[in-house]
């Protein structure tokens, strides 16, 4: 059975039963019903592909193939491995959860709403799975426009501009990433005499040193503005505030995911010796993100430009865990993926519970609601100290990992990457706590908030099954780790010394001496490590 | 596995009890329905009770072995990544059974306090959950077999920390002092993460249990040899980890430079105090020193820096609780400054020093604590000494108790206190392992200095800690009820500040309409339970010269023998570099000098306060610089404020934010658009569904590249 493609195309489907069912009178009560049958009965469906992976396997599974546009070597090409198969599960689980959400707090064109957010899924769905090259630039492009939509039309005040800022940003990145591509393409043709667009396909198609990193730069530049990655971040901030609360749960959950994502699956794979020439950049630059994000966020009065700043500290983290090329950060790295999308999305929601009954997201409004609200305030506090990497919740597993890693990764600049970046465990403390101070502590001193509702059975029954990941990934994080293992493995095989080589044409000189003495040094403490390990053992 | 390890599953239920007490008190608390407070107490005393025996038990099977034996339970396999693997394990050794067996007991009798103390607060069921949280954190702290299970706890007593100062959390103050410890306790956490990572460096190993048992059998000379260069400093990488550790130790156990949040957590109820912020958990940084000993004793120059910290923060603490007004103030840097203490004796090398103090202040500290609650009981919460006076006859219990642990922490011979600080003194002065490192100037006479300068800081420390106790006691208890409506004094700036926490807490009595009583007896046996700690918690640590032979250092003795070892092996002068074990007459004369400081320091305090009340304003108003000084606490506050806190955020603010951010980055992307302004135009109208044909647009546009690609 084609799981994959039925995964995909349910919550499409949905979207278009939406679009034509729910008309005229009780449109909005349809629309919800469709749209929480069709988010969950995917959310379902992928519980099948989870149950099917075989997370020893590091390979490729349950692949479907078909060709599309045979001439070109374009093809309809499905597959999941250890680093999406938890990805997919992260969209499918978040889905009906703020469609749950936007049952409520969605004050207009209810069913459009509903349909926007099941076509953003299956763009989401689509290029997590796609391993073509064309299909997954196909699914990347038409992700943003549901995106684009639910910010232009649903959001706040300056939809518009924070709209075509998060567009223009990303469409930047994207036209680099397709011109890559095709120059991807066309060396492949020119080497095998073969057109094609299949990512396993290209995956070995050795590169000259300075074309490796030109590719590399354009298809990371892509990828680091969704990150995003300091400095192009500030779309993020703009795209948060506006956008509804769905849309913002989704676009930290999962769409900033699809940054790194990229980055592990097509932009570091496919050029090996240009990752290693600029993962420690990518490293310097995720520290900076690190520390100005949080020194950002500290000083925010709007509290969801405070989680999209944070955002990007929390994001800074895992692209240090993924350029640091050690199992312990990569692995860390992907977890905190899922740790973000968690945590931020349980931020966003609870944001959106306190803001569709105040309608302002300024922290000054607020003070004091503990008492008011004492259920609500117990949650956000979770919330708050799973986001700030208390160990036994889901946030601290991830960041620990991320550090330890990289602390511990063979080169010269990981100790103080990891050392810069620990600051962040400082930081995340000051801006989160202090935030909380203002919004739940002291008197209760506004008196709109005093008959405040605290948090509904159906507010509960969508923050609950986020919660109960909060403790479950933090206390028990093996199932999730293990998930990773085999592709990790195989992830971090493409980086070693000769593998690295080998992604050079024989003919490269110049770039083969250049790459020989950018891992000569990375090997110089190597030696001491693998000593310890001999004394050791 | 060690050979003596004995499997024992049981040890689980040590935290888990707390912990289910904690989740069951939590779950009824937020949907609304907490069960009585009387049924709310049991829960929370039967779940620590049933720990505390669990302790009691594992005590006595460690005991019951001649030599040091461990139980090991393991649940489940934490973290496995890559070359990490941290399995869900707690041990029981010597040290751990020690500390579980006091933190249980002492945890229960504040529990039991707490029943009475907490009667009628609107939040307290929510308080047994937090404190039942904090054993099962501290438990979790002690017992974890590997660095990061200690973490766990580590960061868990941070939590409940944070939560119990802000308890009341409707007065912003309180909010904010919770708020600095767990940020203060951060920054210290910073490095102790990194302390962490360069320990996994060296060794890929991080369980301490296994550790220790490497270090015992000589192996961790491999980490001790390598070395770690940082910005042209080449270090041995042991100094690196346990300096770091220690930085961590500093934030949770209130030493310079991160002591600054222990005197601001006195805001939480006074219980917690004695609990968390006396007796157990900021003695956590001591526990981990002394837990990590094998790495310690790797570096000399780490115990000098922690000698030194040590020294420094008990004299500087003990200067500044001379003049503090506010009861619960001056117990809180009494016990920074006692803290202090332990360190010294951790940088000595006297491991078993340091824990015999945490031990034997355990019991006068947690007593103080709860005499000072029992006293705010009777004052309608005031805690400002100036407005006291005279309650020695209106709780007598309250006031003997108060008493014996007066004595006990001033240092008089056969009180507790005066075993484990003399020991500490005299392991301190008669060590010859510190070592000044060559890159500091004058390190040779520094090194040759430095047991006789710290001896004297604790010496003048000492001096001190006599004094301002005798003093609080006196201002408390004896002399005139300055309570009492006539005797209120004008100047006293602090009334208005007392009266409006007073309203701020519900009660509706002013200082002209207090009638004050003795606690009830839930109360006053709890302290009368811990002053007999404070007495006899001293004997099981007899010095030689009184016929004892130090059991506590012998039987802990037995799991830091190697730390000895160690500290003879690299100290600077090599022979003599532990205090001989039974030099009677050194021991005598240095116990001499300490009575006399004792006394000297209580007659002092009498003299000014009971012979001549006058003298004390007289000669404030000589030295107004001094008193000024030390009732700001140095200022440190406001310099923290001035350097790090006011600094970062404007920088953030007006930098980084509205110029990095909006000005820098958006300006440029802005530019972009405006030369792309045809484009811009055309999105501007996008909410028309233009964007739709945009990207079909794009589409298109992409197909054509391809085309022209695949077919040039």
């Amino acid at each position: 059975m084609p799981i994959l493609s039925i995964t995909l195309f349910l919550p499409l489907i949905g979207a278009l039963v939406i679009l034509f069912a729910a008309r005229g009178e009780g449109s909005d009560a349809k629309a919800k019903g469709l749209a929480l049958l069709f988010s969950g009965l995917t959310f379902l469906v992928s519980l099948a592909i989870l149950c099917g992976f075989d997370s020893a396997n590091p390979d490729i599974q349950m692949a479907e193939r078909y060709e599309w546009i045979a001439g070109w070597g374009i093809s309809y090409f499905l597959g999941v491995d250890g680093l999406t198969v938890l990805l997919v599960m992260l969209t499918t689980l978040l889905t009906p959860l703020v469609i749950l959400a936007g049952f409520s707090n969605v004050e207009k064109r209810l069913p459009g709403y509903m349909a926007a957010m099941l076509a953003l899924e299956t763009g989401m769905l689509g290029a997590f799975f796609a391993l073509d090259l064309f299909l997954f630039y196909v699914f990347w492009e038409a992700m943003l426009i549901p995106m684009y939509l639910l910010i232009g039309i649903w959001g706040g005040e300056q939809r518009i501009y924070a709209a075509v800022k998060f567009f223009l940003y990303t469409m930047f990145g994207s036209v680099l990433m397709l011109l890559s591509i095709a120059a991807l393409v066309y060396m492949h043709f020119e080497q095998t005499g073969t057109v094609t667009f299949s990512l396993l396909d290209l995956l070995n198609t050795p590169m000259h040193y300075e074309v490796q990193l030109w590719c590399f730069a354009a298809f990371a530049l892509a990828f680091a503005i969704k990150v995003p990655l300091f400095p192009l971040h500030t779309w993020l901030p703009d795209a948060h505030v506006q956008a509804p609360t769905g849309g913002s749960v989704i676009l930290a959950g999962v769409l900033l995911k699809m940054g790194t994502y990229g980055l592990v699956r097509f932009a570091m794979p496919l050029f090996p010796a240009a990752a290693v020439a600029f993962a420690p950049w990518l490293g310097s630059l995720a520290v900076v993100g690190i520390i100005y994000g949080a020194l950002v966020a500290m000083v925010q009065p709007d509290v969801k430009k405070l989680v999209a700043y944070s955002s990007v500290s929390h994001l800074g983290f895992v692209v240090l865990g993924i350029s640091a090329l050690t199992p312990e950060a990569f692995e860390g790295a992907m977890l905190q993926m899922l740790n973000h999308g968690v945590s931020t999305g349980l931020l966003f929601l609870m944001v959106g519970i306190i803001y569709e009954r105040r309608h302002t997201r300024l922290i000054s409004e607020y003070g004091g609601l503990a008492r008011v609200v004492p259920v609500f305030a117990t949650l956000l506090m979770i919330v708050t100290f799973s986001s700030i990497g208390l160990p036994g919740l889901n946030g601290f597993v991830g960041e620990f990992l991320i550090l330890l890693g990289t602390f511990n990764a063979n080169n010269h600049y990981g100790t103080f990457h990891a050392a810069f970046a620990a600051t962040g465990v400082i930081l995340s403390a000051i801006y989160m706590l202090w935030m909380i101070q203002r919004v739940l502590w002291g008197p209760l001193t506004n008196p709109k908030n005093e008959r405040l509702a605290d948090v509904k059975p159906r507010e509960l029954a969508y923050l609950a099954p986020l919660l109960a990941l909060v403790f479950i990934m933090g206390l028990v994080p093996g199932p999730f780790l293990k998930t990773y293992h085999a592709s990790t493995e195989a992830f971090l095989g493409r980086f070693e010394d000769n593998a690295v080589m080998a992604s050079l044409p024989a003919e490269d000189a110049g770039g083969r001496a250049a790459l020989a003495e950018l891992l000569a040094d990375r090997s110089n403490d190597e030696a001491g490590s693998e000593l310890a390990l001999a004394e050791h053992e | 596995m060690h050979e003596a390890d004995i499997h024992a599953q049981w040890l689980l239920l040590i935290p888990l009890l707390p912990l289910l007490g904690a989740m069951v008190n939590g779950a009824l608390t937020l949907t609304g329905n907490p069960l009585s407070e009387r049924k709310t107490a049991l829960l929370g005393c039967l779940t620590v009770l049933g720990s505390a025996l669990l302790a009691t038990n594992a005590l006595i099977i460690v005991l019951s072995h001649e030599e040091p034996v461990r139980l090991t339970a393991t649940a489940w396999e934490w973290i496995a990544s890559g070359r990490l693997s941290i399995p869900v394990s707690l041990v029981v050794d010597r040290l751990s059974a020690l500390y579980i067996t006091f933190i249980c007991w002492i945890g229960l009798l504040i529990h039991v306090y707490s029943h009475g103390y907490m009667h009628g607060d609107r939040g307290f069921s929510r308080f047994f959950t937090y404190l039942n949280l904090f054993m099962f954190s501290m438990l979790t702290l002690v017992l974890g077999s590997s660095l990061p299970i200690l973490f766990v706890g580590w960061e868990g007593v941070g939590l409940c920390s944070y939560l119990l100062i802000g308890f009341w959390y409707e007065d912003t103050e309180n909010a904010k002092a919770g708020k600095k410890a767990f940020v203060v306790n951060r920054i210290g956490d910073f490095a102790f993460l990194l302390g962490m990572f360069v320990i996994f460096w060296g060794t890929w190993q991080l369980d301490h249990a296994t550790l220790e048992v490497a270090g015992l059998q000589g192996q961790i000379a491999g980490l001790a040899e390598q070395t770690i260069t940082l910005w042209g400093f080449t270090m041995r990488l042991p100094t690196v980890a346990a300096i770091l550790l220690f930085i961590g130790a500093c934030g949770k156990s209130a030493q310079i430079p991160l002591y600054v949040w222990l005197p601001d957590a006195m805001a939480g109820p006074t219980p917690v105090s004695a609990l968390i912020h006396a007796a157990t958990m900021v003695t956590a940084g001591i526990y981990m020193c002394a837990r990590m000993h094998f790495l310690f004793s790797e570096s000399p120059v780490a115990l000098t820096l922690i000698a030194i910290t040590g020294a420094t923060t008990a004299l500087f603490a003990a200067s500044i609780a001379l003049v503090q007004n506010d009861i619960k103030k001056v117990l809180a840097y009494s016990t920074v400054s006692q803290l202090g203490y332990m360190f010294m004796g951790i940088g000595a090398g006297a491991y078993a020093m340091g824990i015999f103090h945490v031990f034997t202040h355990a019991f006068f500290k947690a007593c103080l604590f709860l005499g000072a609650g029992s006293v705010m009981h009777a004052m309608s919460n005031n805690t400002d000494i100036r407005l006291m006076g005279g309650l020695r006859k209106h709780m007598p219990h309250t006031w003997m108790t108060f008493l014996i642990s007066t004595i006990a922490i001033a240092g008089v011979p056969g009180f507790s206190g005066f075993f484990s600080k003399d020991e500490i003194l005299a392991k301190t002065v008669m060590n010859h392992g510190y070592f000044v490192p060559p890159i500091v100037p004058g390190h040779e006479t520094l090194t040759a200095l430095m047991p006789g300068v710290l001896w004297g800081m604790g010496v003048l420390a000492a001096f001190c800690t006599a004094f301002y106790m005798t003093r609080i006691l006196y201002l408390t208890f004896h002399g005139e009820a300055r309570w009492a409506p006539a005797h209120v004094p004008a100047e006293v700036d602090a009334l208005e500040a007392a009266r409006s926490r007073i309203d701020a807490y519900g009660f509706e009595v002013t200082p002209q309409q207090l009638h004050p009583h003795e606690s009830p007896v839930s109360m006053t046996a709890v302290l009368w339970v811990l002053a007999m700690g404070a007495i006899f918690a001293g004997y099981v640590g007899l010095p030689h010269f009184l016929g004892g032979h130090l059991a506590i250092e012998g039987w802990l003795g037995g799991i830091f023998d190697t730390a000895h070892a160690a500290v003879a092996e690299h100290g600077a002068h090599g022979a003599e570099a532990v205090a001989e074990h039974g030099d009677t007459a050194k021991e005598l004369s240095f116990a001499l000098i300490s009575t006399f400081i004792a006394f000297a320091g209580i007659g002092t305090a009498l003299f000014c306060y009971a012979v001549k009340p006058g003298l004390t304003k007289t000669l404030g108003d000589a030295l107004s610089v001094v008193r000024r000084v030390l009732s700001n606490k140095y200022y440190i506050d406001e310099l923290y404020d001035f350097v790090f806190v006011t600094p970062i955020r404007r920088f953030s603010e007006s930098v980084l934010w509205r110029v990095i951010d909006e000005r820098v980055i958006d300006g440029t992307v802005r530019g972009m658009g405006t030369a792309a302004r045809g484009l811009g135009g055309l999105l501007s109208r996008a909410e028309n569904g233009i964007v739709g044909s945009y990207a079909v647009g794009m589409l298109l546009g992409v197909v054509f590249i391809l085309g022209y690609l695949a077919l040039r």
